[in-house]
C-alpha cells in the first residue's frame, strides 16, 4: 500500500555526474511479499548523490569506486546499507519500518523535505490511521496521536466542529486554531454562525468537509518555527493535509473502502429518584378536578425540592388530560429511551493510475450519519479528481477539483439554555414526569398547542426535536491549478492558484407555540453564506550543488490571499397562515446582509543550505501586508532560522545500537493580523421599528485606528534519536514562545459609553516539552510484532501582561463564572466565588446556620489548561492480523460545570437524593471579626444543596477535567495474497473498529452526573473550560473493509 | 543561450510580482470599512432618539427587585430580596442611552436649525441620569459620553451633589433653548414622546426640574428652594393630556417586543412573572385602608376573594402562614400600556409638598386634591367616586406637616404605579409610604429596605480607582445600607405601624 501512497522526490540531492564512475543497478522489493518498491531512494553513503527506483523497483546508479556503500531508504521501511564491492547488480529486499515515522515530510508550500533536514519538530500521520476507526470530522482523529496537539470535539454531535490547539493558546482574541492546508492551499475552517455559551447550533467547521479516504498524510507543523512561511495565518501551527495521488506509470487501480459504525450513548446523565417539584420538602400541591373528583395538583414549578415521592395520585396542571398519575419517580430508562442508536455509513471508491507522462486519481465518497438525537442526521458527498501531467520536459501541471456537498437536519442546540438545548431540558424534567407524557403528539396537546409540564423554560425536549428544527446545506468547491516550469536544471518557477468557495444555507424553524418572545407566533431564520478564499502563489526556486560539500536551495515567493464573506440573513416572525413556514408568510421580516472582506499580500524567501547531507540550515523571511490593520501599519516582517545537525552522520558513529541521532535548533517569528473592521467607529441602523419609526445606535466598541499585528517569537530545540536498528526511537522537543502586541477587545466601564475597546497590548507565553517514543519491544521475524508508541506533551502558558490598568480579560462571562486571562496566571483561569471562610479556614454559614455562603470577593477557582497530555498506542501484528489500541490522557486542568450547577440548583442531581439528617457545620460571622461555631442539624435539602447554587458558590462547581479514555481499538486482518489470487482483488483488509470506547478515568463527580468532561460548546480555547450540558458522547462500533483491484 | 535570456525575464517578472503588494495596499482602507457603517455625516439623529426613548421608556415598568423595593409587587418566585446582588441596571444606561443621547447632542450642537433636537436630547439625558444617580449615588458624569476619539477610559465618579447642580442647570438651559419657531427641525414622528412639540418638552423639562428640586430638599434646601422658585409658576404639565407618556403598541403589534412587557410574558406562556405578579403589601393596604376606588381597578382578589398584599423578607415559617396574595389586574397586562414618565398628578403632589415646605405659596390641599383627581381620572374612576373620596379623611390634608407629607407621598405612590425607580427614590427621601417587612435576617440592609444599589461588581475590575473613590465617600462604604447625598432626612426609615407583628395585613 505504502509504496503507491507516497512517491518521494528529492530535488535537493540530485547530483551532477562524476567522471570515472560505473553503474550499479538492481531491483528493490518488499521483504514480506517480494513486490517491487517504486521510488526507493538509493544514495551513495556519505554523499548527497542518489537516485530513485522506478515504478518497477529498478534503479541504476553511478558509483565512483568499489569502496562506497549504497544506502536504500524508503518511507515506512527500514533503511539498509550495502557495501558495493565489485558487484554491478545489487538486489535488495527492504523490511517494513518499526515506526510510522516517514523519512519524507511535507512542509510549508507543499515542499517535501527529508525529515532529517528539518530543524524543527514535525509529526506525520498516515491516512490509514484516520480511515479505519474513523470520525466524521477528521480533526477528531488527531486526538492522542500527535504530541502537543490538544483536540476537543464539539458538544453538538459528530458533524459538529472540532477544536484543535497546538502548543497552547497564544492569542487572546484570535481563534488559536491551526491553519489547515490541503495540497499546498490553505482552506477555510470557518465556523459559520458560531455558538455562544447561551445558545446556538454548531453548524460545523471547514475541516469536516474532508473525506478521510482521500488523505495520504497529515503533517503537523507545530508553531511558528514550522509555519513561518504561512505567515500570519500559520502562527498557531499548520496542519498540512496531502491528499492521495497516483504515481505515474501505475496501471489503473481501484480502491474501495466501506465503513459502517453504530453509535451508542456512552455516558448517560443520572438523577435522584426521591423528590418532586416544590420547596422545603413539602408538597406544594394546589388542587384540581378531574372527572368531578378533586386531586392534589402539581403547578408549574421546576425546582425539585418538594415532598418525597409517596405514590399518591396527583394531577399535573399542565398535563391535566393524563388524569391522576402517581406521585413517584419514573423509570430509570426514561432518559435512555429518548436517545437513538446512531449510525454512520461511509463508502468511498477511488480509481487511480498513470502513464509515463500523466497520473490521475478520481474518488467519490458518500457518508450518511444518523444522530443519537431523534430526527438529526448528516450526509456528505465528496468528489475529488486530481490530475498531473508532464506537458513537456520542463513543464509540469497539476490540477485538483474537489466538490463537497454536505448537509444536516436538526443539529442540536448547545449551550446553557434549557429553553433550547435538548440535553439541558432533559436534565431538568422533574423525576415524576414520564417522558412519554411529553412525547404525545410529538410534544403537542390534543388541541395542537405546546405541551409541557410547565410553561416557559425548560422547553419540552420533544418539542425541541420536532418543532425547533434546522436544516443546513453546503456546496463547496475547492480547485487548484499549479504549473511548475523548469527553467534550467537548477532553477524552476511555480505558479499556483487555489480557490475555496462555498455556499451554505441554514434554515431554522420555530413552530408557533415555542416559548420565547419572538418565537411564540412562529419564526423562521434563514441564513445564506457565501465564502470565497483565493490564494495565488508564485515561487521561484533555485537549487543545486554549490561545491563538493554544500548543496543549497533558495526560493523567492509572493502570495496573495483574498477573502470574501457574505451573509444574508432573514428572520421571519409571526406566521400569517398557521403552520406555513415560509418567509413570505411572515408578518414581520427582518433582513440583514453583511459583507466582510480581507486581503493579505506577502513576499517571502526561504533558503536551505546543506553541508555533506548532515548539517542543514534553513532561513526564511516574510513580509505581510494585511488589510485588517490600521492605516500605516499594514506591513509587518518576520524571519526564522533553523538548524538540523545529524550527529550520527557527522561523527560517523552510526551503529546498530545508535542508528541515528540528530539535534535541532530553531528560532522564528510569526506575525498575526486582526479580524476585519476593528479600525473604524460609527453607527448602525437596526431593522426594528417602534410606532413605525426606525432605530439606530452608536457602535458599542471603540475602534483602534492604529491597530498593529501580533507577533509571536519562538525558540525550539529538539533531538531525534533512534536506537537498536530503529527498534527504539525518541523525538524530544523543548519550545518557548511569546506572543506580544495582542490584538484584543478589552471591556470598558459602562460609564465610558462604550462596551469595549480594540487595542494592542499584553503578552502571552507558552513553553513546553514534547516527547514521542516509538518502540518495537517484540519482533519475531515476519510473524509477530509489537509496536508501542507514546506521545507526551506538557505546555505551560502564562499571561505575562495585559493592558495597564486592566487586570482581567474576559473570554466567557456568565453570571456564574467567567473564563479569563489574568497576568501571572495561565491562559484561561476560571473566575468565580469560593466558599466564604473564616480567617482560620472554617466555612462560614449564614445567620440562621442553615446554608453555606459565598466569599465576598471573586477568586480564581481553577485553570482550564491541562497539565499534560498523553497518548499511548499499542499495535500487535501477527502475520496479516493486527490489533491496535489508543489510550489518550488529559491530566489536570479544570472546567466550570454548568451541568453540576444546574442539577444542584434544581435538585435533580443524583447526589441530592439523600435529604434527611443533613448537617451544615461552620461558623457564623458576627460582623466584628469574631465567629461563632454553628452546627445546624436536619437542614432542608434546598438549604444544604441548592443554596450553594443559588448563592453562586462557584468553587462547588469547578471540577477536575482529568480523564483517560480508551479512544480507539482496531482489529484488522489483511488477507493473504494467496487467498486473493482466486479473487479479483489485489489486496483486501477487514477491520473491526471502535472509537471512544470508554472512559478509563474521569472525575468521580462527572461519573456521578453521567456527563463527559471533554466536550465543548464551541471551538474556541475558552469554551474548553465551560462544560454546559453537552449531548451525551457516543461510543462507535463497526467495521471497515478496504479492497483494491 | 536560451536559458541565459529566460532567467532575467523570469526574474524581472517575479520582481514585478513581488512589488505588487507595495502598491496594492491602496484599496485596503476601503476593504477594511464595513459597508454597513454609518458615519457622523450620514446618521440621522432622529433614529438614535427613537430607540432611546422607546427602550428607556419601557424600562419605567420594573417588575424585578426594584419593583419589590417599591412594594408595588411581590414576585412569587423571588427569594431573599434584601440579599446582596449585582445591579448592572441602571448602570448599563450609559452604553444603552447616555452615549447615544450624547451623540445626538454632538451631532446637533452646531446647527441652529437643530437647536430643539439638541435641547430635547439634553432634557431626556437628565431624565435618564437622575434615575441612575438616584439608584447608586455618586456616578461618573462629567468624563462620560465623549465620542470615541477622546474617550476617557476610567471616568471619575462625580458627586451626586455636583450631578444635581448640573442636571438642574441643563434642564433650565434646555427649556429656554426650546423654540416654537417654524425654522426649527424637530424630531417629528420620531419623537415618540411628544411628536416634536417644543411646548410639551418645555413643560416636561420644568416638571422634571420640580421633581429634582424637591429630591434634594433635605440635603440642600437652598438648591431646592431656588429651583422650585424658578419653575413653580412656569409652564408645567397641568392636565392629563399633557402627560409625558410613551404608549406601547397594542395587540396588533407585529413585533411583540413593542407591547407591554407583562403582556409579552403572558403571551410567551411564561406566567412565572407577568400573570402572577402579586401586588405588594404597601399598594394593597393603602388602597384598602382608605376605601380607594382604584382598588378594583388596580387589583384582582386572590382565590379566597380577598385583597392581600405580598410582603418581602419573610422567614420560612412566615411564608408558610402567609395567604395567597392579590394580583395586579388585567388592566396592567393588556398589550397596550402607558409608560408614564411624568404625569400632571405628580406635578400637583410636588406643588403640594413645595407649599407645605414653605418653598412656594398656594393651597397645599388644593394641589393635593387636584393630584388625586387627576390620578383617578387617568384610570377612569367614576367622578362620583372621586368626589366621595375627596370628602373622606384621606382626601383632605390634615394633621401635622409631617402627617400631611405622608398623605401626599402616599397618594403620589398610588398615582405612580409601575414607576418603581421613582417610588423607591421617594420612599428613601421621605420615608413614605411606610413598608412592613418580614423577619428573615437581612444584615445587608439593616433589616430594612435598601438605601441604594451597590455599584456593579464589574466596575471594580474596569474602573477600580473611580468606584473605590466613590465607595470611600459613602459612609459605610459601597453597601445597600449606605445613604446617598440627598438621602438626608432625619429619622428615616419610618417603621410601619405593624412592624414586628405578624401577620401585617389584618
Amino acid at each position: 500500500m505504502k509504496k503507491i501512497l507516497i512517491f518521494a522526490i528529492f530535488t535537493l540531492c540530485v547530483s551532477q555526474v562524476f567522471s570515472q564512475e560505473r553503474s550499479v543497478s538492481g531491483t528493490v522489493t518488499d521483504a514480506s511479499d517480494g513486490t517491487p518498491l517504486p521510488g526507493v531512494n538509493v544514495i551513495i553513503k556519505g554523499s548527497s548523490t542518489g537516485v530513485s527506483a522506478d515504478f518497477d523497483g529498478n534503479y541504476t546508479i553511478k558509483v565512483p569506486n568499489n569502496n562506497v556503500s549504497l544506502e536504500f531508504s524508503y518511507i515506512g521501511y527500514e533503511s539498509q546499507s550495502v557495501a558495493v564491492g565489485s558487484r554491478s547488480v545489487i538486489n535488495i529486499a527492504l523490511n517494513t519500518s518499526s515506526t510510522e515515522l516517514s523519512e519524507v515530510v511535507v512542509t510549508a508550500f507543499g515542499i517535501e523535505r527529508e525529515k532529517k533536514a528539518l530543524g524543527y519538530s514535525a509529526q506525520e500521520i498516515v491516512g490509514e490511521s484516520l480511515t479505519e476507526a474513523r470520525e466524521v470530522n477528521v480533526a477528531n482523529s488527531l486526538k492522542g496521536k500527535v504530541a502537543g496537539v490538544f483536540v476537543t470535539s464539539g458538544s453538538g454531535g459528530p458533524a459538529g466542529s472540532t477544536f484543535v490547539q497546538i502548543r497552547g493558546s497564544s492569542s487572546l482574541s484570535g481563534n488559536n486554531q491551526p491553519l489547515y492546508v490541503v495540497d499546498g492551499i490553505p482552506i477555510s475552517n470557518d465556523n459559520l454562525n458560531q455558538t455562544n455559551i447561551f445558545a446556538g447550533r454548531d453548524f460545523g467547521d471547514g475541516i469536516k468537509d474532508i473525506n478521510p479516504d482521500d488523505i495520504a498524510t497529515i503533517s503537523v507543523l507545530k508553531g511558528p518555527n514550522a509555519a513561518a512561511l504561512y505567515g500570519s495565518r500559520g502562527a498557531n501551527g499548520v496542519i498540512l493535509i496531502t491528499t492521495k495521488k497516483s504515481s505515474s506509470k501505475k496501471r489503473m487501480g481501484v480502491t474501495y473502502n466501506s465503513n459502517t459504525t453504530i453509535e451508542m450513548v456512552n455516558v448517560m446523565p443520572k438523577f435522584q429518584n426521591n423528590y418532586g417539584v416544590g420547596y422545603d420538602d413539602s408538597f406544594g400541591f394546589g388542587t384540581a378536578e378531574y372527572e368531578g373528583v378533586e386531586y392534589p395538583a402539581q403547578g408549574g414549578g421546576v425546582d425539585s425540592w418538594g415532598g418525597k415521592f409517596d405514590g399518591r395520585l396527583i394531577l399535573i396542571n399542565n398535563l391535566i388530560d393524563l388524569g391522576p398519575v402517581p406521585y413517584s419517580a419514573q423509570p430509570k430508562d426514561n432518559l435512555r429511551d429518548f436517545y437513538n442508536v446512531g449510525s454512520t455509513l461511509t463508502n468511498t471508491i477511488a480509481v487511480d493510475g498513470g502513464s509515463e507522462k500523466i497520473n490521475y486519481r478520481v474518488s467519490a465518497s458518500t457518508l450518511h450519519n444518523k444522530g443519537i438525537i431523534p430526527n438529526s442526521k448528516f450526509a456528505r458527498q465528496t468528489f475529488t479528481a486530481t490530475f498531473g501531467a508532464d506537458v513537456s520536459d520542463r513543464l509540469h501541471v497539476e490540477t485538483k477539483a474537489n466538490y463537497v456537498k454536505s448537509g444536516a437536519d436538526n443539529r442540536p442546540i448547545v449551550g446553557v439554555s434549557s429553553g433550547r438545548n435538548v440535553a439541558a431540558a432533559l436534565n431538568l424534567v422533574p423525576r415524576n414526569i414520564d417522558l412519554a407524557w411529553l412525547a404525545m403528539n410529538g410534544g403537542r396537546n390534543e388541541d395542537g398547542s405546546y405541551r409541557n409540564y410547565k410553561g416557559g423554560s425548560p422547553t419540552n425536549p420533544f418539542w425541541l426535536i420536532n418543532e425547533v428544527t434546522s436544516e443546513d446545506n453546503r456546496d463547496r468547491f475547492v480547485g487548484l491549478l499549479s504549473a511548475t516550469y523548469k527553467i534550467t536544471d537548477w532553477l524552476n518557477i511555480m505558479g499556483r492558484i487555489g480557490s475555496d468557495s462555498y455556499v451554505e444555507t441554514q434554515r431554522q424553524q420555530y413552530s408557533a407555540g415555542t416559548p420565547g418572545g419572538s418565537y411564540v407566533n412562529g419564526r423562521l431564520d434563514f441564513d445564506t453564506y457565501r465564502v470565497n478564499e483565493l490564494n495565488t502563489d508564485v515561487l521561484l526556486t533555485a537549487n543545486g550543488k554549490l561545491s563538493t560539500d554544500f548543496t543549497g536551495s533558495l526560493s523567492l515567493g509572493a502570495t496573495q490571499y483574498k477573502r470574501r464573506y457574505e451573509r444574508s440573513a432573514t428572520i421571519g416572525r409571526n406566521m400569517n397562515i398557521p403552520e406555513l413556514y415560509t418567509i413570505e408568510n411572515a408578518d414581520l421580516v427582518f433582513p440583514s446582509y453583511s459583507l466582510i472582506r480581507k486581503e493579505i499580500q506577502s513576499v517571502f524567501m526561504t533558503g536551505q543550505l546543506a553541508y555533506k547531507n548532515y548539517a542543514f540550515l534553513d532561513l526564511t523571511a516574510r513580509n505581510d501586508w494585511s488589510s485588517t490593520l490600521g492605516e500605516g501599519n499594514y506591513s509587518f516582517m518576520y524571519p526564522s532560522a533553523s538548524l538540523s545537525y545529524v550527529l550520527s552522520d557527522a561523527f560517523n558513529f552510526n551503529s546498530n545500537a545508535i542508528t541515528f541521532s540528530k539535534l535541532r535548533l530553531s528560532y522564528a517569528q510569526a506575525g498575526n493580523d486582526a479580524d476585519p473592521y476593528q479600525t473604524k467607529g460609527g453607527y448602525t441602523v437596526q431593522s426594528n421599528t417602534f410606532q413605525g419609526q426606525r432605530f439606530a445606535r452608536i457602535n458599542g466598541s471603540v475602534p483602534a485606528t492604529d491597530l498593529k499585528n501580533e507577533l509571536t517569537t519562538s525558540f525550539e530545540i529538539g533531538t531525534d534519536l533512534r536506537f537498536f536498528n530503529n527498534r527504539l526511537s525518541l523525538d524530544f522537543t523543548y519550545y518557548n514562545s511569546k506572543t506580544s502586541n495582542q490584538i484584543m477587545q478589552i471591556g470598558l466601564s459602562e460609564s465610558t459609553g462604550f462596551g469595549g475597546l480594540y487595542l494592542n497590548a499584553g503578552e502571552v507565553s507558552n513553553k513546553g516539552i514534547e516527547l514521542f517514543v516509538s518502540m518495537t519491544p517484540i519482533k519475531v521475524a515476519d510473524t509477530f510484532k509489537w509496536v508501542a508508541d507514546v506521545n507526551f506533551s506538557k505546555n505551560t502558558s502564562n499571561i505575562e501582561s495585559l493592558v495597564e490598568g486592566i487586570d482581567r480579560y474576559n473570554f466567557i462571562s456568565t453570571g456564574n463564572a467567567s473564563i479569563i486571562a489574568q497576568p501571572g496566571l495561565p491562559y484561561g483561569s476560571i473566575l468565580g466565588y469560593e466558599y466564604k471562610r473564616s480567617p482560620t479556614g472554617e466555612l462560614v454559614v449564614n445567620a440562621d446556620g442553615k446554608s453555606y455562603v459565598r466569599a465576598d470577593e471573586l477568586s480564581i477557582l481553577g485553570n482550564i489548561q491541562p497539565d499534560w497530555l498523553g497518548g499511548f498506542t499499542n499495535t500487535f501484528t501477527y502475520k496479516g492480523l493486527s490489533l491496535s489500541a489508543l489510550i489518550d490522557v488529559r491530566m489536570g486542568g479544570e472546567v466550570y460545570s454548568w451541568s453540576r450547577y444546574d442539577q444542584n440548583a434544581k435538585g435533580t442531581g443524583v447526589w441530592t437524593n439523600v435529604r434527611e439528617n443533613l448537617t451544615v457545620e461552620g461558623v457564623i460571622d458576627n460582623g466584628d471579626g469574631t465567629y461563632t461555631p454553628s452546627v445546624q442539624n436536619n437542614v432542608l435539602g434546598q438549604d444544604y444543596f441548592a443554596a450553594r447554587s443559588w448563592g453562586n458558590i462557584g468553587e462547588e462547581f469547578v471540577l477536575d477535567a482529568t480523564n483517560a479514555s480508551l479512544r480507539e481499538v482496531t482489529l484488522g486482518y489483511t488477507f493473504n495474497k494467496k487467498i486473493l489470487e482466486s479473487t479479483p482483488f489485489d489486496t483486501a483488509r477487514l477491520s473491526l473498529v471502535a472509537r471512544n470506547v470508554m472512559y478509563l478515568y474521569r472525575d468521580s463527580k462527572f461519573v456521578e452526573m453521567g456527563i463527559a468532561p471533554d466536550t465543548a460548546f464551541s471551538p474556541t480555547a475558552a469554551a474548553q473550560g465551560y462544560e454546559s450540558f453537552s449531548m451525551p458522547t457516543t461510543r462507535s462500533l463497526g467495521f471497515n473493509l478496504s479492497v483494491t483491484f | 543561450m536560451k536559458t541565459v535570456i529566460k532567467i532575467p525575464i523570469t526574474l524581472s517578472v517575479l520582481i514585478a510580482l513581488l512589488c505588487i503588494p507595495l502598491s496594492c495596499t491602496d484599496g485596503f482602507e476601503e476593504l477594511n470599512t464595513n459597508p454597513k457603517l454609518i458615519t457622523d455625516d450620514d446618521i440621522k439623529p432622529s433614529l438614535l432618539f427613537t430607540r432611546v426613548l422607546k427602550e428607556s421608556g419601557f424600562d419605567i415598568l420594573n417588575v424585578g427587585r426594584i419593583g419589590e423595593f417599591s412594594s408595588y409587587i411581590k414576585r412569587g418566585d423571588s427569594g431573599n430580596m434584601l440579599a446582596l446582588t449585582d445591579f448592572s441596571e441602571p448602570f448599563n444606561y450609559y452604553t444603552a442611552y447616555i452615549e447615544n443621547l450624547a451623540a445626538i447632542i454632538r451631532l446637533t450642537a452646531d446647527d441652529p436649525e437643530l437647536r430643539n433636537q439638541n435641547a430635547m436630547a439634553r432634557i431626556w439625558k437628565v431624565w435618564v441620569y437622575h434615575r441612575m444617580t438616584d439608584a447608586y449615588g455618586d456616578i461618573p458624569y462629567t468624563e462620560v459620553a465623549t465620542s470615541f476619539d477622546d474617550i476617557v477610559l476610567y471616568p471619575k465618579y462625580d458627586t451626586q451633589e455636583s450631578i444635581y447642580v448640573d442636571m438642574l442647570k441643563e434642564l433650565k438651559e434646555a427649556a429656554s433653548a426650546l423654540s416654537t419657531s417654524s425654522e426649527q427641525k424637530g424630531f417629528g414622528a420620531a419623537d415618540v414622546l411628544f411628536a416634536g412639540d417644543a411646548d410639551s418638552w418645555k413643560r416636561f423639562a420644568n416638571s422634571l426640574r420640580l421633581r429634582l428640586a424637591l429630591r434634594v430638599r433635605y440635603a440642600d434646601e437652598t438648591m431646592a428652594q431656588q429651583n422650585v422658585g424658578d419653575v413653580f409658576s412656569s409652564s408645567l404639565i397641568a392636565n392629563n393630556d399633557q402627560n409625558a407618556v410613551i404608549t406601547s403598541e397594542g395587540p396588533d403589534a407585529a413585533d411583540l417586543s413593542n407591547t407591554n412587557p407583562l403582556y409579552q410574558e403572558v403571551v410567551n406562556g411564561n406566567p412565572g412573572a407577568g400573570s402572577s405578579i402579586s401586588a405588594g403589601l404597601a399598594l394593597v393596604e393603602n388602597l384598602l385602608n382608605n376605601d380607594d376606588p382604584r382598588l378594583t381597578i388596580y387589583l384582582e382578589p386572590n382565590n379566597d376573594l380577598e385583597y392581600i398584599g405580598g410582603a418581602i423578607n419573610l422567614t420560612a415559617e412566615e411564608k408558610a402562614l402567609y395567604p395567597q396574595s392579590s394580583k395586579w389586574s388585567q388592566y396592567f397586562r393588556n398589550a397596550t400600556y402607558d409608560f408614564n414618565v411624568i404625569q400632571a398628578s405628580e406635578v400637583n403632589f410636588l406643588k403640594a409638598e413645595a407649599v407645605l415646605a414653605g418653598m412656594a405659596t398656594g393651597d397645599a390641599n388644593e394641589f393635593y386634591q387636584n393630584g388625586i383627581t387627576l390620578a383617578m381620572q387617568q384610570y377612569g374612576v367614576d367622578p362620583a367616586d372621586i368626589t366621595a373620596f375627596l370628602s373622606s379623611p384621606a382626601g383632605v390634608l390634615s394633621g401635622t406637616d409631617e402627617e400631611k407629607l405622608e398623605m401626599i407621598i402616599t397618594q403620589k405612590y398610588l398615582a405612580l404605579i409601575g414607576d418603581s425607580y421613582e417610588v423607591f427614590a421617594e420612599h428613601r427621601r421621605t420615608g413614605y409610604p411606610r413598608v412592613w417587612i418580614g423577619s428573615e435576617p437581612a444584615a445587608e440592609t439593616n433589616n430594612a429596605l435598601p438605601r441604594r444599589l451597590p455599584y456593579p461588581l464589574i466596575e471594580y475590575n474596569l474602573n477600580a480607582q473611580g468606584v473605590e473613590g466613590a465607595a470611600g465617600r459613602l459612609t459605610g462604604g459601597d453597601k445597600m445600607k449606605s445613604r446617598i447625598w440627598w438621602d438626608a432626612k432625619a429619622g428615616v426609615p419610618f417603621a410601619h405601624p405593624k412592624q414586628g407583628t405578624f401577620p401585617p395585613y389584618e
